[in-house]
């Protein structure tokens, strides 16, 4: 029996180490998704500057609309691909007496942030178990142990960049192909210097077909998710207002926020999925009542949400888009409460 | 729970772990506890079916023993069967049956004269009912000692590997196993976790990528051509022996961990040369079920009757009826019938093409290997026509891909664009393949793979090892996707 368990243990450790190799090769050559690295960079980000660190930006990737620079504050974005509602509250947890400056937490709202649970709906479910694997949390969300330990089993053996979806293929064209393994993710909008500055954003026709293919994926995942876990919007919107009261019970200040998005993606949203925006709309105000906490909805701010070089794509802001996003946000902040940059 | 779930990625460990330290008197409660745990994390609620079922089982097991009165016993069987299968008609027939009698009965009316019942087939439902009934039978027929202990019968039944989609057990060859005290040997638990481990690389790098290229033909036929709709029917072939046989190695790879010894299932099946050989080498515990319990008693009943093997209802009703049963178990779709009857009609065939053999005395003879190949090859092809209807969503399905077999065919510039999957997955699936097929030459021809890789250094060892995980990992599908004979 001892002979097995000391040669079982041998086994598992040369796997991690083999495990560790390959993912870190694979990551390298193709990376699946281009979140992985910024998310690392992101955390490491929030160790080395945690003393200092004033305003957490949570949410999903929109949450990348708040430009800190513009904002004059010392802040982080900790946007996670596709981010729950419940996500977001793990997050905040794992931030519990680590950022002793922190005065401000924004947290993002998307037309469908309380009809997603990634782990409910297969292709989102990978995000949930990197989510787990990136983020120092010690307790899975509630229900969900399997992704969680094989969130923590990734952190540990890079399992998840072993186990790819194109089983290996992307790797070995990627060594074929030195110029493809340079950029994995190539941006295909063009540059424009306008009056907003010199900014990488798609054109209207780009920005056209990406409102209508994003917004119909978005309304179709949520749709599942929701038929998958019945009351979603009940349950999403107590993780959110257990995150706020979290925040609010340390003292800081949460400020949710809607950015803004290109004017098809809102036409083509709201066609396909207005009571989804609807049921946001009623649980943005139910938490306003419940716990007096400000939002700004800015998804159809007139002056941005028609100008296409402002956006990276239909649903984000480019780096010009931010900064006019930020200086907007800055101007609302300050008429409705004490707001200093 | 399914085999390749995390969840029984922990549970395995700390069953087995667990089994270990416990003293021997204590382990079949750690193990029907885990079986039954096994069982609950897919509806809690049919764990009401298992336990009925096993108790008719035991009850009846007792009974027959204490019985002597042939008229009583026979009573006991009858009705113990009836419940069992009564049962089982329930949850897998009802809803069929119903849909049949509304199809006839509302005609032209458009009302529905029986309401829709809701059922979920419970998990492993088809396998625990046989197993209960040949251990009823065994125990009539006085050839299985009926088990006193409730516990012991309920962790027979219940077995956690072999629970949800075989092998078949029989009393006489599983129950002893319960009561032998299993030592932690080495060698043994390391072949288990070998065969586990060859399982997996079968179910997640060969059948579920094969199930990518098969599904979506199989499911929208009209919009492939010829030549795919034959690759199709060829892959699935492949997919569900690899998907079956891998359930079977990782049921008797886990079984084997722990000191259990499992019925084989499968002894390479296309390679039999001819229908009879097939059901020999294919889901054997089956196929031993349906002989020893419809096959045999049906042609001795002939027999009895003055019609042997010879006469046109000896040689006809037994096969037919033997493998209508075995497609009658397999579901309630006409598709299944339909495989069913052509296995039967095949065996008869084959019976008769024998016996006219013998008859005529042809010029020539091939040599023995040609003539084997030519068996294989004739055997493999009819095996994959029945497997149309076998996985074909519906009988129109099934005649669509029978008629545009031969439509509209491919070059091969042309197909790797119109296939599912594409040339890669394609690639990795053939690749994958080969490496089974030289795994089992090597396995018929050098005393066992597992022999050969025994006797190597322990780097090679070693290295061998940690390149078929490395290998599940990289090219396994892991979407969690059910084995596919866990749904019969």
């Amino acid at each position: 029996m001892q002979k097995l368990f000391i040669k079982a243990f041998s086994f598992v450790i040369g796997l991690v180490f083999i495990f560790n190799l390959l993912g870190t090769v694979a990551d390298k050559i193709a990376p699946l998704d281009d979140w992985r690295n910024e998310d690392q960079a992101r955390v490491a980000n929030l160790q080395t500057k945690r003393d200092r660190i004033e305003s957490v930006t949570l949410g999903n990737s929109h949450s990348d609309s708040i430009d800190y620079s513009v904002l004059g504050i010392e802040g982080q974005s900790l946007a996670f691909a596709a981010a729950d509602p419940f996500e977001i509250e793990k997050y905040a947890a794992a931030l519990d007496n680590k950022l002793p400056a922190l005065k401000i937490a924004f947290i993002t709202i998307s037309y469908y942030s309380f009809s997603r649970d990634n782990a409910t709906f297969e292709p989102f479910r990978t995000r949930r178990v990197r989510f787990y694997s990136m983020i120092p949390t010690r307790f899975p969300i509630q229900g969900d142990l399997p992704n969680f330990l094989l969130g923590k089993l990734d952190a540990t053996t890079r399992i998840m960049s072993v186990v790819r979806s194109d089983s290996w293929k992307g790797v070995w064209i990627g060594l074929a192909d030195d110029a493809l393994a340079a950029d994995p993710f190539p941006y295909d909008g063009v540059r424009t210097d306008s009056v907003w500055g010199d900014c990488s954003h798609y054109t209207e026709e780009q920005l056209e077909s990406h409102a209508k293919e994003i917004a119909e994926r978005n309304v179709s995942s949520s749709r599942q998710m929701s038929n998958d876990h019945p009351g979603l919007v009940q349950d999403a919107s107590d993780a959110l207002g257990r995150t706020i009261e979290r925040f609010q019970s340390r003292g800081i200040r949460v400020i949710l926020f809607t950015p803004t998005y290109y004017q098809k993606y809102n036409v083509y949203f709201e066609e396909q999925g207005s009571d989804i925006i609807e049921d946001m709309r009623r649980t943005v105000y139910n938490l306003q009542q419940s716990y007096h906490v400000e939002y700004y909805d800015f998804s159809s701010d007139p002056e941005i949400t028609i100008s296409p070089d402002l956006f990276y794509n239909s649903d984000h802001l480019d780096d010009c888009g931010r900064r006019v996003f930020t200086e907007k946000l800055f101007d609302v902040m300050s008429a409705n409460g004490d707001f200093d940059k | 729970m399914k085999f390749n779930t995390l969840g029984f990625l922990v549970f395995f460990p700390i069953v087995v772990t667990l089994y270990f330290i416990f003293p021997h008197r204590w382990r079949w409660i750690l193990l029907l506890a885990g079986s039954y745990l096994f069982y609950i994390s897919w509806n809690p609620k049919y764990i009401i079916v298992l336990l009925v079922v096993t108790a008719v089982g035991y009850v009846a097991g007792l009974w027959l023993a204490r019985e002597t009165d042939p008229k009583t016993r026979r009573t006991i069987l009858i009705f113990s069967l009836a419940t069992i299968l009564g049962i089982l008609f329930f949850f897998r027939y009802l809803n069929h049956l119903n849909r049949l009698l509304q199809a006839v009965f509302s005609q032209g009316s458009g009302s529905d004269l029986l309401p829709e019942i809701h059922l979920i087939l419970p998990l492993g439902i088809s396998f625990f009912t046989l197993q209960v009934m040949s251990y009823i039978i065994d125990t009539y027929r006085g050839v299985a000692r009926p088990e006193n202990r409730a516990g012991i019968f309920a962790i027979f039944i219940a077995f956690f590997p072999h629970l949800t989609a075989g092998p078949i057990a029989r009393a006489n060859h599983l129950l002893p196993q319960f009561y032998e005290t299993h030592s932690a040997d080495y060698e043994r638990i390391v072949t288990g976790f070998q065969r586990m481990a060859w399982g997996f690389f079968k179910k997640l790098v060969i059948a579920d990528r094969l199930a990518l290229l098969v599904d979506p033909v199989y499911s929208d036929p009209s919009s492939y051509t010829g030549t795919v709709l034959i690759l199709a029917t060829y892959a699935f072939a492949f997919q569900i022996y690899c998907d079956f046989s891998a359930y079977a190695d990782i049921a008797i790879g886990a079984a084997s961990v722990m000191g259990f010894q499992l019925q084989e299932n499968f002894h390479q099946p296309y390679y039999a040369q001819s229908i009879v050989d097939f059901w020999r080498r294919w889901h054997i515990s089956l196929s031993s079920w349906l002989r020893d319990y419809i096959f045999y008693p049906l042609s001795r009943a002939l027999h009895r009757s003055g019609m042997d093997s010879k006469s046109i209802p000896g040689l006809i009703l037994p096969p037919m009826v033997t493998m209508l049963a075995s497609g009658l178990w397999h579901g309630t779709k006409w598709t299944f019938l339909v495989w069913g009857a052509l296995h039967g009609m095949f065996m008869v065939i084959s019976v008769l093409a024998n016996m006219w053999k013998n008859r005529l005395h042809p010029p020539f003879t091939l040599p023995p290997r040609i003539t084997a190949g030519l068996k294989i090859f004739v055997t493999f092809n009819l095996v994959s026509f029945a497997w149309i209807f076998f996985r074909a969503d519906t009988l129109a399905d099934a005649g669509y891909i029978l008629g545009h077999l031969f439509v509209n065919p491919e070059t091969p510039s042309t197909l790797f664009k119109n296939i599912p999957g594409g040339r890669y997955e394609w690639m990795i699936a053939l690749l994958a393949l080969l490496l089974m097929e030289a795994a089992q030459w090597m396995q018929e021809r050098n005393g066992g793979m597992r022999t050969l890789i025994r006797r190597q250094p322990a780097w090679l060892r070693w290295s061998t090892y940690y390149a078929l995980v490395i290998v599940i990992f990289m090219f396994g599908k892991f979407e969690a996707n059910e084995f596919i004979y866990s749904r019969f």
